[in-house]
């Protein structure tokens, strides 16, 4: 018979534990990376995920820092689309096996092509960890958005991203292989300094016109310095200026870290509002995969930091309810909002229109009863997909549908574009927060030269990036591309 | 119908093609699928690098830019429209990527080009609108060298199930008047010819298009209503609310399911 007395005496209680048990799920070890059983569970209305590795031992790190936000996303979880075709088989398991395997539960939205690995910056924070490396042929990149085109029919968006995409003489040229194939929008992901000093490349994209998906990470010269290792502010502001003066529409993309600027998200915002060159803007807690700075994996940013950051930083302009889960992806990646602008007015689009009315799947078996539902659940579908580019056509026309029925608006598509405005908060997974059902429905994709697309999180933390950067550098080598 | 109506019909035709509306719904190339179909063609023919290629009816030419830079060949457009042809240049002059593409003025149903010289010869949208397409198809056929590919991509009637509003310009804007069923165009290739006859269809992208046209005007219609129905908007221009757009797109949706308006792609080989 045991005990039942410990030693110094006291009777042996049962506890609560300090948690709740939210699920149980699969992730890797951030040390080894190796897949193992992974818990997320909820203390003190956070939520944190929990695992071992047999090698390593416990890990522990915060996925999001507001449980009821985590928790009512899960029914804006709408039904995947199946791909054309898959590149990979089942294997080894998710996420071992990208991709696309049969078992992915999501089409692609958004590809990527990283064109290069070089870039003329050095951040301290860079996920894709630029330096030396390959850089991609045009032949290469014209055969992956053949793929592309193979496996989804009829993409959506691709995105040209490095390294710095803009110092590849090839990119004007890639551009247009993807507008040539069809493919409706096309965005770089660049940190602007091409776009501010030289002139003739400048010119050549206003003609080209892809969506500049523009590294912003705040207006403070200290942010700079910190994430981007030295001051850029007047060089991305020439660069907005100049985008301006030539027509491309920018994106505001900022990387957030607590305690760099976590507290300028309002003003990134503000900025974006009020800047004619902007349509949109993105915030990204900071991934800490590739080079990023000494990180707390308890005290990461997360969605609700940033929701809840711009609502106290921007004097009740927004509120927490005007941003919205995105359905295509897994509905914890990712929350938008729309915003109408004219005159300095700003009316967030769910103020207009219940969303979770059209886009909460699971808790709502029927439409609203209104007529054009069926209608404006699409359009809000293609708004709040991660393959809405603000500024294009395609966006513009989607919203002016999903508002109609509240908003008097000018009509002249041209003017809605310039007055549409899209708000982005991703947090992309890193080594402490990656799970597994998150990449299974990942709508973002890196193309990659042998005709895979990997989604983007495993991309960056299972170890494809660092397979994919080594066999490509060593064939290039090689000179066999 | 009325020729006070067919008047209507031309005026909101008209307007319905310079408006930013068409603009949206069909891009630059003007025809379902966009460039995303030429590139298909473009697969299904089988290009390579250095193919010499004739565009028939090549517009502003963006196929013939896409086609040429995409498959790496050189493509000779031709087109009736004078402006038409003096756009094509401007805008292939002044293209950030070159393109391997020329533009020349003339009959598309009876080309200035040497017979026996192409690779391979495309139309889009076009056989539909020519008014003698035997002639126009003996021609194209004409100018393949032996074991060349004539590709084409069309809309589809199929005979007797046009509705009436659509015998009208803005059925010629749609390429439906003089339309052939799907059968019709298969039987012109084989008539010319041309052997290993392959269609595919591509019926899907107008039903995209006709679901983007209707969330367009319920959206507008919406609108209308909120704002009165006085108020001329400059979109919808002379749309107004009598016509009933709505109930068109709808037949011709059903049409589409019904597979008696239709998209597709053909392709033929003059024998070697
Ligand atoms: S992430 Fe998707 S593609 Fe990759 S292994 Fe998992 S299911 Fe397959
Ligand atoms: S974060 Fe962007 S700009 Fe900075 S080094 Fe990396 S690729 Fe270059
Ligand atoms: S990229 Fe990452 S955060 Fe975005 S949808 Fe995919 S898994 Fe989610």
């Amino acid at each position: 018979m045991v005990d039942s007395r410990k030693l110094d005496g006291k009777l042996r209680g049962k506890q609560d534990a300090d948690f709740i048990f939210h699920e149980f799920t699969r992730s890797i070890c951030p040390q080894c990376k190796r897949v193992i059983d992974a818990q997320v569970i909820i203390r003190d209305k956070k939520v944190y995920m929990r695992k071992r590795c047999p090698d390593h031992g416990w890990f522990e790190g915060i996925i999001s820092s507001d449980a009821k936000m985590y928790v009512d996303s899960i029914g804006f979880n709408k039904p995947g689309t199946i791909p054309l075709d898959f590149t990979t088989e089942v294997d080894k398991g998710c996420p071992l096996d990208c991709g696309l395997c049969p078992e992915h539960k999501q089409h692609i939205c958004l590809a990527l092509i990283e064109v290069n690995t070089g870039c003329n910056l050095d951040c301290p924070i860079c996920f894709a960890d630029a330096g030396a490396g390959f850089s991609l042929t045009l032949e290469q990149v014209e055969g992956m958005l053949d793929r592309y085109v193979e496996t989804e029919g009829n993409p959506e968006v691709v995105q040209f991203s490095g390294g710095e995409p803009t110092i590849h003489p090839g990119l004007p040229a890639m551009i247009q292989a993807a507008m040539d194939r069809g493919i409706g929008q096309v965005m770089v992901n660049t940190n602007g300094i091409r776009l501010a000093r030289d002139d003739k490349f400048l010119e050549t994209m206003a003609k080209l016109n892809p969506v500049i998906y523009f590294q912003f990470d705040g207006l403070r010269r200290e942010t700079y310095r910190t994430i981007r290792g030295e001051d850029l502010l007047e060089t991305k502001l020439l660069a907005l200026d100049r985008m301006e003066r030539v027509g491309l529409d920018a994106v505001l993309v900022a990387a957030i870290e607590h305690d760099i600027n976590l507290d300028e998200v309002g003003a990134i915002l503000e900025f974006g509002l009020e800047n004619p060159a902007v349509r949109g803007v993105v915030l990204q807690p900071v991934t800490h995969v590739g080079r990023h700075i000494p990180f707390d994996a308890m005290r990461r940013v997360t969605i609700p930091d940033v929701i809840h950051g711009i609502v106290e930083q921007t004097n009740g302009r927004f509120l927490l309810e005007d941003f919205v889960p995105v359905p295509c992806c897994f509905p914890t990646c990712q929350v938008n909002s729309y915003v109408y602008v004219d005159e300095g007015q700003v009316t967030p689009l769910p103020r207009l229109l219940k969303i979770e009315d059209y886009l909460d799947y699971i808790t709502n078996v029927a439409l609203p009863k209104v007529p054009d539902a069926a209608q404006i659940r699409e359009a809000l579908e293609g708004l709040w997909s991660a393959s809405a580019v603000p500024g294009s056509d395609k966006t513009t026309d989607q919203f002016q549908c999903a508002c109609g029925p509240g908003l008097d608006l000018p009509f002249g598509i041209d003017h809605l574009n310039k007055h549409i405005f899209q708000i982005a908060i991703k947090d992309f997974l890193d080594a402490y927060t990656f799970n597994v059902k998150q990449v299974m429905k990942c709508c973002v994709a890196v193309l990659v030269p042998d005709g895979r697309s990997i989604p983007f999180c495993a991309y960056n933390s299972v170890g494809y990036r660092e397979q994919v950067r080594e066999e490509l550098t060593r064939q290039q080598k090689e000179g066999k591309f | 119908m009325t020729s006070n109506s067919d008047l209507h019909t031309k005026a909101c035709c008209a307007e319905l093609y310079q408006s930013d509306l068409a603009r949206m719904l069909l891009g630059d190339s003007l025809h379902p699928g966009g460039l995303r179909l030429t590139n298909r063609l473009g697969r299904l023919m089988g290009l390579s690098r250095g193919h010499w290629l004739a565009d028939l009816a090549s517009g502003r030419g963006a196929s013939a830019g896409a086609i040429a830079r995409s498959f790496h060949c050189r493509v000779i457009g031709i087109e009736y429209g004078r402006e038409a042809v003096v756009d094509a240049r401007r805008l292939s002059l002044d293209a950030p990527v070159p393109a391997d593409s020329w533009f020349i003025q003339g009959d598309a149903e009876m080309p200035p080009l040497k017979p026996g010289s192409f690779d391979a010869v495309f139309a889009e949208c076009a056989f539909s609108v020519f008014p003698d397409k035997e002639l126009a198809i003996a021609q194209a056929a004409a100018l393949l060298k032996p074991g060349g590919r004539l590709g084409m991509s069309d809309v589809t009637v199929e005979p007797g199930f046009l509705p009436e509003e659509l015998n009208t310009s803005l059925g010629q804007m749609l390429c439906v008047t003089g339309a052939l069923g799907m059968e019709g165009y298969a039987d012109l290739l084989s008539h010319a010819g041309l052997v290993n006859i392959y269609r595919e269809e591509a019926s899907l992208h107008v039903s995209e298009l006709l679901t983007k046209i209707k969330a367009a005007l319920t959206t507008f219609s919406v609108l209308a209503g909120m704002v009165g129905s006085q108020e001329q908007t400059p979109v919808f221009g002379e749309l107004s609310p009598e016509t009933d757009w709505l109930g068109l797109v709808g037949r011709l949706e059903r049409l589409v399911s019904a597979g008696q308006l239709g998209y597709w792609l053909y392709v033929g080989e003059r024998p070697a």
